[in-house]
């Protein structure tokens, strides 16, 4: 007996234990944002709340005020001649990102689900990409991107498919793909290509939270990638949060792509065109972590930015009819008039 | 049982190859039988060949129906490298023995000639009493001895050499100025053809064992080295010195070779590829050392390496390049470089780059080559304009169970991975055609949609086969439906 009530004690110390782990997120999240909020305060930045409607108010009431408007960007002009910074063009993503994001550290972005993945990877390739052209356009230097993939990122996401860069207008021809057959390897050549400036930008995959990119282990891929001035991106696949010494981290999802749009100018209700990628700023300089959704055109190369209440009804392809579909554009899909059925096509003789 | 060789004492016994085992031990009944193995025999040889490239580039192995039996060396124009043709025959028979190998050596004009003289002439004896000069023949006084010599010595298969006997034929003497026609219709071709190539009337080249390098240079050490740093350096000066005379060709290297001769006589070889052509001293050094840090290990020096040699397996012709001043200001080591580093250490398969395929079947489309395969076929497919295709791409397509309209809707629903989707909006389908020349007639047609789901997961979905024409729900066979990637 006495044996079993010692048990039922135990347990039921475990489960309050459980139960404080449960609410211990809660406290330390509303800790953080009040300490958020008043690192803001000082530093004089504006401490909206963040979800993205609100976040867009505040930002057509700084707009009003001149006198943010010439502030904030000062904030970043010293910024800028020292570090390479990416910008979005996006008043509001690049105020979020305190300018941007800054090219010569290391970037963690995480995609929550395996499914999210290729979100995940195309955002940091179109992030690499845009490097890459920077590069180009500014040291008139053709430098590769280099992309390194654990194997059981391989096999779980799928491998890297060149014609899909290609779609996303990246040339495959100057990236170097490196797959090692462990994640030792993987480390050991990150940590080498970190440090050239003769790569571009550094991919490295992993899948989940490795034990050996903790605290310490990204700690030394950042200092690398700062000496070297050249971004490296972590993709993280199906990982937690995890503190790492990345400034940024994003989290990656997939957004409703955009719809096509049709010689008449009307969107074609039942099509996908511009794939678009929300984004979440998990760890950043903000109080709070704040979404944007992006639009990448791959002919334009360029992003853009779109609210959320666009795309936020998809259309329900099942029962609703495409208004319009031009001249000389086929319907696909739920196209009424299939083509007739035709035989197998013999040679002749 | 038989016996398939014998050693000197079994020799001095009188018992002879091709006897019964039980005749053998009834001559002497104290014999030590062990079971023949040609191929371990043959990994020695190779080794013993290995070994003896420090003589010459060109060894053959003698092994006639795989059956090993010596090595042929090519020593044409080496010979002065070691002091002269007597101090070589010299050199290689006591380094023989020192490894406790007894070995015949000889050296004659032609293959056919030293390998009978090797046979006839008991060379360990002669040389320690400084004879070498008889386990040697030139043009000038081989007639005497090759008439001699008995008809063993001429590479004869045994059968023969008893027809020969027979009929009382036991000398080269006995058929040398012998009409050849009759002997030709009695013993077949091979008796007149090794006559011929033993005097030089007919060819007969050594078959080198390995492809003879383009450039080889080596450093012969008078105190062996061991440690890993003192390798890298002889691997340097040696690079250097090859430099000047991949210059003088025009060329540079793209595949080299070292070789590593330890005192005991196994011989280590290391092989490395660069992804681009090059002669930089430095570079290869660093190369190898990436190389021997992943595989060298300081005990298995032993006693130390002797000579070390370090080959240009291939060379390409490469175009002098002037260094200008703004290439060394920011490029600390260019992208051919970091390639190299990286597969000398992880292997080339590790290293790759996306190549593309005139097919329209998605993983035939493209596929990815070790980089330095990559410079090397330089011919790549022009890229043809690809729209819509997902960034990832499962090798292997994975099965979902969709519920589509039938023939040709896309899926509205489906069942990935143990999940549900519910399809919000779909493109397609994007009709592929079976490859018949590659799959067989009976492959089935794909039809790619790009399907998104409620949350705007974009994915790849194709349905195998057709209704009605490549699938009859009479034979119970229903087009399957497979996840393929994933977009962006």
């Amino acid at each position: 007996m006495k044996r079993g009530e010692r048990a039922m004690r135990q347990q039921q110390m475990r489960a309050s234990l459980a139960r404080e782990d449960l609410i211990r997120p809660d406290l330390i999240r509303k800790d953080l944002d009040c300490l958020r909020h008043k690192i803001a305060k000082i530093e004089k930045r504006s401490t909206a709340r963040f979800d993205n409607t609100s976040f867009a108010q505040s930002v057509k009431s700084d707009s009003d005020n001149a006198h943010n408007l010439v502030t904030l960007p000062k904030q970043y002009e010293n910024n800028r001649h020292n570090e390479d910074i990416l910008q979005f063009d996006d008043p509001a993503l690049d105020t979020a990102l305190s300018g941007g994001i800054n090219l010569g550290a290391l970037t963690e972005l995480r995609s929550q689900e395996t499914r999210q993945t290729g979100a995940a990877s195309a955002f940091t390739w179109i992030l690499a990409h845009q490097m890459q052209s920077f590069l180009k356009q500014k040291h008139n230097e053709d430098l590769p991107i280099v992309f390194i993939s654990e194997t059981s990122s391989r096999l779980e996401g799928g491998q890297i498919y060149p014609p899909g860069l290609m779609s996303l207008g990246i040339n495959p021809a100057t990236c170097l793909f490196i797959q090692p057959r462990s994640l030792h390897d993987a480390l050991w050549v990150a940590e080498l290509t970190a440090k050239q400036k003769s790569v571009a930008a550094t991919i490295l995959e992993v899948r989940g939270n490795p034990q050996n990119l903790d605290m310490a282990g990204t700690r030394r891929l950042h200092l690398r990638a700062q000496s070297a001035g050249r971004p490296f991106f972590l993709l993280r696949q199906a990982g937690e949060e995890e503190a790492t010494a990345a400034r940024l981290r994003l989290g990656v999802q997939s957004a409703p792509a955009a719809l096509r749009a049709l010689p008449s100018q009307r969107a074609f209700s039942n099509s996908l065109s511009n794939p678009a990628f929300q984004i979440t700023l998990e760890k950043s300089k903000n109080p709070a972590p704040q979404s944007f959704i992006l639009e990448w055109n791959h002919d334009s190369h360029s992003f853009t930015t779109r609210s959320k209440d666009i795309s936020s009804n998809p259309v329900d392809f099942h029962q609703e009819q495409p208004p319009d579909i031009g001249g000389g554009i086929s319907l696909s899909g739920n196209g009424s008039d299939q083509a007739s059925e035709m035989g197998r096509v013999v040679a002749f003789g | 049982m038989r016996l398939a060789a014998l050693d000197t004492n079994a020799q001095a016994h009188k018992l002879r190859e091709g006897q019964g085992v039980t005749e053998a031990r009834a001559i002497c009944p104290d014999l030590d039988i062990i079971a023949s193995d040609d191929a371990a025999d043959l990994a020695f040889l190779n080794a013993l060949a290995d070994w003896a490239d420090r003589y010459t580039p060109l060894i053959g192995l003698d092994a006639p129906f795989g059956k090993p039996q010596g090595l042929f060396l090519d020593i044409t124009g080496c010979a002065h490298l070691f002091g002269g043709e007597a101090e070589m025959l010299k050199d290689i028979v006591s380094r023989f023995d020192q490894m406790g190998i007894y070995a015949q050596g000889s050296i004659a004009p032609t293959p056919g000639l030293a390998w009978g003289l090797a046979r006839e002439f008991n060379s360990q004896y002669a040389l320690h009493d400084h004879k070498a000069e008889s386990a040697i023949m030139n043009w000038d006084n081989f007639e005497a001895r090759f008439r001699q010599f008995p008809m063993a010595a001429l590479r004869l298969p045994l059968d023969m050499l008893l027809a020969l006997d027979r009929v009382g034929l036991k000398k080269v003497k006995d058929i040398l100025s012998a009409p050849r026609k009759p002997l030709m219709r009695r013993f077949g071709p091979l008796l007149l053809k090794r006559l011929d190539q033993a005097l030089g009337q007919e060819e007969e080249p050594v078959s080198p064992r390995l492809p003879v390098s383009d450039l080889s240079l080596e450093r012969r050490l008078a105190e062996p080295i061991g440690r890993q740093e003192d390798i890298e350096t002889c691997i340097e000066q040696l690079s250097n010195a090859l430099r000047s005379d991949l210059e003088k060709r025009g060329q540079a290297g793209q595949e080299f070779m070292l070789m590593l001769f330890r005192m005991d006589g196994v011989v280590r070889k290391i092989m490395i590829g660069l992804s681009a052509p090059s002669r930089d001293a430095k570079r290869i050094r660093a190369l190898f050392s990436q190389k021997l840090a992943a595989i060298y290990d300081e005990s298995d020096a032993g006693m130390g390496f002797e000579t070390i040699r370090l080959s240009v397996l291939q060379a390409v012709i490469k175009p002098d390049v002037q260094d200008s001043f703004v290439d060394g200001r920011n490029v600390q080591t260019s992208m051919h470089q970091l390639a190299d580093q990286i597969t000398a250490r992880l292997g080339e398969e590790s290293v790759v780059k996306p190549v593309f395929h005139q097919s329209f079947i998605p993983e035939r489309a493209a596929s990815f080559m070790p980089v330095i395969q990559h410079v090397k076929h330089d011919d790549q497919i022009a890229q043809s304009q690809y729209y819509d295709r997902p960034i990832r791409l499962f090798s292997n397509p994975e099965p979902v169970t969709a519920i589509a309209e039938v023939p040709e809707g896309p899926p509205i629903r489906f069942q990935w991975r143990r999940s549900q989707y519910q399809v919000a909006r779909a493109e397609g389908p994007e009709r592929i055609g079976a490859e018949w020349w590659i799959d067989g007639e009976s492959a089935q047609t794909r039809d790619y949609y790009r399907v998104e789901d409620k949350s705007g997961r974009r994915f790849w979905i194709f349905r195998q086969g057709l209704y009605e024409r490549e699938t009859h729900l009479s034979q119970g066979l229903l087009p399957k439906w497979f996840m393929h990637g994933l977009f962006a």
